[in-house]
């Protein structure tokens, strides 16, 4: 099984035509003239994006197939989820709350995240570590599920607060390119970053309870990494749950919303690489009982 | 078969002048039945406000002749209308109406309405019996070129009238007009303008305030909105979305301790205003997150960038009408 795990090409692949993407998809919204090249990108835009997505889809579903598991067991592929669920989101935000995200932004947050994965994948790619204390408890893949949902509803919101950033600076800059023009409205942006905030703290919620109720079974729970990841996860969640709560209450502007959101998040994923780290640095931690998908899903 | 175009429009002919070449639909009809255009072997006439143009096709032709058709139907003299229009001919002729057509030619640049003017032009000539292959085909090419400008170039993209580009940006804020509350302040001109550009795009809740109550009764009755006292205009703030002041005032309508307080009541929802007033009519010392203040000075900026823009694009589809005339004649 490590084979899978040392076999990255397809996700490099989906990652690099990701980038294309969204390279693409943001010459074809500058241009004002419509000739060859424009329709060009303007067409290949989509088509790629959904290659990119199914390499990814085939990549990920190889990793289940192998290892039997969901793609939650480690950083690697939590990032390479996460990138998957920004670009089916888009598809979700438009069936659901009729706002079309540009295909660039969502190429764009996948390329970002799966990129992030390969900074350090030798580390982070690693096969789960299974003890039998943990053979045939759902558990584990429950918590590491709703947590990593809970991670994808952020990273949604995150694209949300990105665009929310971008259209009010174009805005407060007086800039009237029909770049921006194309983009969606504030009002929309506002309205599902929050909902989409909200629906990740639920899910990364049952997610943290569910780990808890994990981890408080296992002899581990006062080493360093158990302690580390019970303070990030409590962070993360307090973090969106406060900035949100101060959005609801109006303490704070839609425009501080965006911006704290973003903030949160990627300090979010930097966090999550720690855990990595830390688990690669803690010999202890390697050789545990601790399932390794308890470990990294948070 | 050669082809001409005789053009009196608003950059060559004096208002005066066009107005009196103006055709109406029942002079139209009476020239058509006529026998004066029999002199061609096919004829259409464009008349709008902005424009009275003969085109002909045929082995003899004369701006001389088109002039007199239109003198016999003006009372100007035919002299006179020479001197003050255009004559294109051939290959230059078909550029021209793809020009027309498309809005090149037009006093803002990119306009659709002159397309279905011509459209309607042509289908009357062509009702009329008055058109054939070479006119049917010219006038098929002009409706051609004019998508292609439309959807392959940036013509008609970015507004060009100020309460256009306001509406615009209200959009980009709010996203659908229908949701939206709008207050405008005043009746003069741009006012007017603007709350029509607000109605015609949709928007939910439109009121109407002036100094004057009769006179904001009656432009709200004309646009389907609805009028209230200058008096309610703070309160009235609290609830709106969108702002338009244009009143001539000496001081802001809204002060600037004033505006904070809206602000504060109105529990953070973005309020867009704007300031079509000389001197301002509302204070630019208050700086909030969910507050948007676009002058006139910022509209009018936007709107000429974007004059700009479509002349730069006007600029690129002439040349692709020149070479595209030039084909379509060959083959005619």
């Amino acid at each position: 099984m490590s084979e899978i795990f040392e076999n990255r090409i397809w996700f490099a692949c989906a990652g690099v035509i990701f980038g294309a993407a969204c390279v693409l998809g943001l010459f074809a919204a500058k241009r004002t003239r419509e000739n060859a090249t424009a329709r060009g990108a303007r067409f290949s835009e989509p088509i790629l994006a959904i290659a990119g997505w199914l390499f990814l889809t085939f990549a990920l579903g190889q990793r289940v197939s192998a290892s039997g598991h969901l793609p939650f067991s480690n950083i690697f592929e939590i990032f390479q989820s996460l990138g998957w669920c920004a670009l089916f989101s888009t598809v979700l935000l438009r069936a659901v709350w009729g706002l079309r995200v540009p295909v660039f932004a969502a190429t764009g947050t996948a390329a970002v995240l799966c990129a992030l994965s390969f900074v350090n994948a030798k580390t982070w790619d690693l096969p789960p570590a299974f003890s039998e204390s943990a053979a045939g408890t759902p558990w584990i893949e429950l918590h590491a599920g709703f947590a990593t949902v809970g991670y994808a509803c952020f990273s949604a919101a995150a694209m949300i607060w990105w665009l929310f950033l971008l259209q009010n600076s174009a805005l407060r800059r007086r800039y009237t390119h029909r770049f921006f023009a194309r983009l969606p409205d504030l009002a929309a942006l506002e309205r599902i970053g929050g909902r989409l905030c909200s629906a990740g703290l639920v899910f990364f919620g049952f997610g943290i309870g569910v780990g808890a109720v994990a981890l408080s079974g296992n002899s581990h729970l006062g080493s360093r990494l158990a302690i580390y990841k019970i303070l990030v996860s409590a962070l993360i969640f307090c973090g969106f749950a406060l900035v949100l709560f101060l959005r609801r209450k109006n303490k704070i502007s839609a425009l501080k919303f965006s911006r704290a959101g973003l903030a949160i998040f990627i300090s979010a994923i930097v966090l999550l690489g720690g855990i990595a780290c830390l688990r690669e640095a803690s010999p202890a931690a390697r050789d545990s009982d601790v399932p390794a998908q308890t470990e990294d899903a948070e | 078969m050669k082809l001409l175009a005789l053009s009196c429009n608003f950059r060559c002919t004096e208002l005066s002048v066009l107005e009196r070449l103006s055709l109406s639909r029942e002079r139209l009809e009476a020239l058509y039945n006529g026998s004066a255009l029999g002199v061609f072997s096919e004829c259409a006439v464009i008349s709008t406000c902005n424009r009275v143009e003969v085109y002909a096709a045929g082995n003899a032709l004369s701006e001389g002749i088109a002039a007199k058709i239109l003198s016999e139907n003006s009372g100007v003299p035919a002299e006179a209308i020479l001197k003050q229009s255009e004559v294109f001919s051939d290959a230059a002729a078909v550029a021209h109406l793809f020009n027309v057509a498309a809005g090149l030619d037009s006093r803002m640049v990119g306009e659709a309405e002159i397309f279905g003017q011509v459209k309607q032009a042509y289908e009357t000539a062509f009702a009329h019996g008055k058109t054939g292959v070479v006119l049917n085909r010219v006038f098929q090419k002009s409706f051609q070129a004019a998508k292609w400008a439309r959807t392959h170039t940036g013509i008609a993209s970015g507004q060009i009238s100020v309460g256009n580009v306001a509406v615009e940006l209200a959009g980009r804020i709010f996203g659908e007009m229908e949701r939206c509350a709008v207050l405008v302040v005043g009746t003069g001109d741009a006012g007017r303008k603007t709350a029509q550009a607000f109605v015609s795009r949709g928007a939910g809740n439109v009121l109407v305030a002036s100094r004057n109550f009769e006179r904001a009764r009656a432009f709200a009755a004309e646009i389907g909105a609805g009028a209230v006292e200058l008096d309610s205009v703070s309160a009235r703030a609290i609830h709106a979305d969108i702002v338009v002041g244009c009143a001539s005032v000496s001081e802001p309508l809204l002060s600037e301790k004033t505006l904070r307080e809206i602000l504060r009541s109105r529990s953070g929802k973005p309020l867009f205003l704007i300031d079509l007033g000389m001197p301002r009519n509302f204070p630019s010392g208050v700086a909030s997150d969910e507050l948007w203040i676009y002058g006139l000075e910022d509209l009018a900026s936007i709107a000429n960038e974007n004059l700009a823009a479509r002349e730069r694009e006007a600029f690129a589809c002439r040349e692709e009408f020149s070479r595209r005339s030039e084909r379509v004649f060959a083959r005619l």
